[in-house]
């Protein structure tokens, strides 16, 4: 970088000193070169083909354009983009979608699905990962989305409630076995003997909830604007790590054994307990009402020709079968009808607000994310004390 | 492209105007173009959205401000750590013969080719109150992981190899007789150390220094798991960078990036003058 280096030093000297993988490979190579060279550049071809394979985390291959939607084509491609958790519930009702639209229509569908932060997700479709749909962890992504062009405005009204939501979930507090602190609700996030983790609400669409939750614990109940604003301060001074992202948090908060409590989605915490890791946790009664919306990619279906699949599919999600799958993963059904059957799995929470009743993310973004917004505040607050 | 050649060299030889319009000097031309100067000009060309007074408000908010401190501070840190230690290592490599000299020479380039986030979390786990390491710091109120600490350790970590590599070319060079001439005519070893083996290594130092010092203004993937990532408590500006990207800020991001860019640039350049001057006796 600033150093105008003596060209021989980079030349394989014998006996000289040279770094680690310069000597491993020069004492392949000084055996028997064509041989050796052949194996070394199969073993590229393979560890090239691992990196791809590492990069599916959040990108998937490209599907080939189906220019060629004229009749209908005996298989299609859909891209499906969405965040970590949901993985399992779309593995099983994916097959079942397969299944119905080959009998509606004799077409074998085949998905492309990525699965990554809600964030990157959001950044991936914008800068050109070809989604068809998108099923991401908060609405103000979709909007990012919307706002990139690539979606239409409206896309709220094409699903079947008209909210564009095809799950939803609750804040819950995740506490050390025994709940030795005693924590039972969002105040007892404030007090001086607490310190829990959260993900960052600059970084992770998800946290932004658990910011609205314990904002809302205050302005929803007939507080002011200043008291919420003390209450969360109060709170986010007891956070001792922000990471970046949810799945971040559950790490430093398990693995890394920081703080006596962890905000996380009721989701998380039932998928976790299927998994056969039961936390102990508490679902306050005051609570966000945390909404996962869907939306089809209307430029991209348009320029690939799987807007009829794609819609389909978005379709299906609301139906019994599909929403029983979310509900099996932990995300609270929208139909009425799975509402029931998993009554008993998804206590009611006795006071449920929601983003509009914040004016919406576009203003919640504004108000309380922007820099020097509400949050900025906050943290510069905390740190003057 | 021809033109510029020209320049290089107006000479009225004609031959050598042909030499530099050679075939490998258009690659690493266009190499350079696309690889380094496009993307740093994409940099530019966002931030020039922004007028003077915003950039300059963007660049200047107070959390803006204690990130530069940190990640500067600790940066410089890492680096002095390095280049102690490094030269320390380059010497004990360069000069001792032990079991597993092969070996510790092979892992000094490890850092360059673990992926950080792996080391971030390993390090987080080894230096939390209940780690490995940390354990032993707990007890005295030493926090290292989710601390400063922990990132200025990241920083020693992922930035390692350059001051070794640097140093231990350079060592090698240095004829034993040298030092043995020296003894010989009454120096002491410190004196010889100081006067004779010292001088031509220090560019060397210097040159890995910086280069551990860049490296460590940079890193990202360790420090934002090993760091609480709190503002004016441990916050990196690259952490900064990526939040104001998941924010949709571009233009916050920007210029945030950009402002480490130039204090890194400046920092490189009275770096490279140090360099300059320690080479002044060179012929």
């Amino acid at each position: 970088m600033t150093s105008p280096r003596n060209p021989k030093s980079l030349e394989a000297q014998p006996g000289g000193q040279r770094s680690f993988l310069a000597y491993l490979g020069q004492g392949l190579l000084e055996r028997s070169v064509s041989r050796r060279s052949a194996i070394l550049f199969a073993a590229g071809l393979g560890l090239s083909g691992a990196i791809a394979a590492c990069g599916g985390g959040t990108t998937t291959g490209t599907a080939p354009d189906g220019g060629d939607q004229a009749a209908r084509p005996d298989t299609i491609d859909v891209t499906l983009v969405s965040f970590a958790v949901t993985e399992a519930a779309y593995s099983n009702i994916i097959p079942l979608f397969v299944e119905y639209w080959r009998e509606e229509t004799g077409q074998t569908v085949r998905f492309d699905q990525s699965y990554g932060g809600s964030g990157s997700q959001t950044r991936a479709v914008i800068d050109g990962l070809e989604a068809d749909i998108v099923a991401l962890a908060i609405p103000a992504d979709t909007i990012q989305i919307q706002e990139a062009g690539l979606i239409e405005p409206g896309w709220e009204a094409e699903t079947p409630n008209g909210d564009g939501i095809v799950t939803s979930s609750v804040g819950v507090i995740v506490t050390r076995e025994g709940n030795p602190k005693n924590i039972q609700d969002w105040s007892d996030l404030t007090r001086d003997d607490v310190t829990f983790v959260t993900a960052n609400p600059k970084t992770s669409g998800g946290a932004r909830w658990n910011y609205l939750a314990l904002w809302g614990d205050v302005s929803e109940t007939g507080g002011t604007e200043e008291q919420a604003k003390a209450f969360v301060t109060d709170a986010f001074a007891n956070v001792p790590v922000l990471p970046k992202d949810a799945r971040e948090a559950t790490d430093v908060f398990f693995t890394q054994n920081q703080g006596d409590a962890l905000i996380n989605y009721e989701n998380e915490v039932l998928l976790a307990a299927q998994q056969g890791n039961e936390l102990p946790y508490v679902i306050p009664d005051n609570n966000i009402f945390i909404a996962n919306p869907i939306a089809v990619v209307d430029s991209y279906v348009d320029q690939r020709g799987t807007r009829e699949v794609a819609e389909a599919f978005v379709a299906f999600l609301f139906t019994p079968e599909a929403q029983r799958e979310f509900a099996k993963v932990g995300f609270r059904p929208v139909i009425p009808e799975v509402q029931q059957e998993f009554a008993d799995v998804f206590p009611e929470v006795p006071n449920l607000f929601t983003a509009e009743d914040f004016g919406g993310w576009g203003a919640i973004r504004e108000e309380h994310f922007a820099d020097g917004g509400i949050f900025d505040q906050i943290q510069t607050e905390i740190a003057r004390r | 492209m021809t033109s510029a050649s020209v320049e290089i060299r107006p000479s009225n030889r004609p031959k050598n105007v042909l030499q530099k319009v050679s075939i490998p000097w258009i690659v690493v031309f266009t190499h350079m173009f696309v690889i380094l100067l496009l993307p740093l000009a994409a940099l530019l060309l966002r931030a020039i959205v922004l007028n003077p007074a915003q950039f300059w408000a963007l660049a200047t908010t107070p959390i803006a401000l204690s990130t530069y401190n940190i990640t500067f501070g600790t940066a410089i840190v890492a680096a002095i750590v390095n280049m102690l230690m490094g030269t320390l290592t380059a010497w004990v490599l360069v000069r001792y013969e032990f079991p597993g000299k092969r070996f510790l020479d092979g892992i000094v380039d490890l850092p360059f080719a673990l992926p950080t986030a792996v080391a971030g979390v390993t390090l987080a786990t080894v230096y939390n109150q209940s780690g490995w390491l940390g354990q032993f710091f707990a007890p005295f109120g030493i926090q290292i992981a989710f601390s400063r600490v922990g990132v200025a350790i990241a920083m020693v970590f992922v930035s390692l190899p350059f001051v070794v590599r640097t140093v231990q070319p350079v060592l090698q060079e240095i004829e034993p007789t040298i030092e043995e001439a020296a003894w010989s005519l009454g120096a002491s070893r410190f004196a010889t150390f100081w006067k004779v083996i010292l001088p031509p290594i220090i560019p060397a130092i210097l040159t890995g220094t910086a280069q551990a010092f860049a490296r460590a203004v940079g890193e990202f993937g360790s420090v934002v798991l090993v760091a609480a990532n709190i503002p004016f408590q441990d916050l990196i500006a690259p952490v900064l960078v990526f939040q104001r990207l998941e924010g949709a800020d571009i233009p916050g991001a920007t210029v945030i990036g950009l402002v480490l860019l130039l204090i890194s640039l400046i920092l490189l350049l009275i770096i490279n003058l140090l360099q300059a001057w320690g080479r002044r006796y060179d012929a």
